[in-house]
């Protein structure tokens, strides 16, 4: 059984190296690239809490991004 | 098998999500991305969240994915020059901002109330998020779908030129 900060701190990461690239890439999209990743990680934190809490909700407000 | 599971697919999260920031040519990003996508959905199976693992593949991998690669391909991006000068700077807020996180969650701990519990019934996973959908945050979803209404008319007045008058487009309005 993976506990859920792994969750957080692998979120945490995705999120990170999407500000990161936020912060030092020059292109347009690659900015928007870095974005996605961040969009992504706080869907991965949705999808760990609501599993862990055994509702739905972090599953409906991940799927209505 | 779980955690085994879980350490495979967080190293290629990761991982590729480093690589999508540290490429230089943008169509091996949107590749590395690609494959950050997979992973992702995988993930959302191994925490029964099937529906987003399906919705993952196909809104992400299937439409967002081909679209950058459309317009990666159609502008023909260079690889020059694709770094700020602050690349330092940069690396050193997110090495900051993740010890931070870290330190955070490994302190907190989690809550009583956060250990799942193994004998919760789970209903059809569409089933439960579209009646959660349609009760419980109904005005959080019809403000999140006029929302995207107003982009798309806004990306249309953009894109078309001469739909407010003769040859103005709507940014040169305040001539």
């Amino acid at each position: 059984m993976v506990p859920l900060s792994y969750y957080m701190i692998l979120s945490a990461i995705v999120f990170v190296t999407g500000v990161v690239g936020v912060l030092i890439r020059r292109n347009i999209i690659m900015i928007l690239l870095s974005i996605e990743l961040m969009l992504n990680a706080t869907n991965i934190n949705f999808v760990a809490f609501s599993y862990y809490r055994t509702t739905s909700r972090g599953r409906s407000s991940s799927s209505s991004r | 098998m779980a955690t085994l599971s879980f350490l495979y697919l967080g190293t290629v999260i990761a991982l590729t999500a480093i690589l999508v920031v540290a490429f230089r040519k943008p169509v091996y990003s949107v590749m590395a991305l690609l494959v950050m996508f997979f992973h992702i959905a995988g993930l959302f199976v191994t925490l029964h969240a099937e529906f987003l693992a399906a919705v993952q593949i196909i809104v992400y991998a299937g439409a967002i994915l081909v679209l950058y690669l459309f317009v990666v391909m159609l502008l023909n991006v260079k690889e020059d020059d694709s770094y700020q000068r602050q690349v330092k700077l940069g690396l050193g807020l997110g090495l900051l901002a993740l010890t931070q996180v870290v330190y955070i969650v490994s302190t907190a701990g989690a809550p009583e109330e956060l250990v799942r519990e193994k004998t919760a019934p789970v209903a059809g996973n569409t089933e439960t998020i579209g009646h959660a959908l349609y009760t419980t945050y109904l005005f959080p979803f019809e403000v999140a779908s006029l929302i995207l209404l107003v982009a798309m008319i806004g990306a249309i007045l953009l894109a078309k030129k001469g739909i407010m008058g003769p040859e103005a487009g709507p940014l040169k309005e305040s001539k």
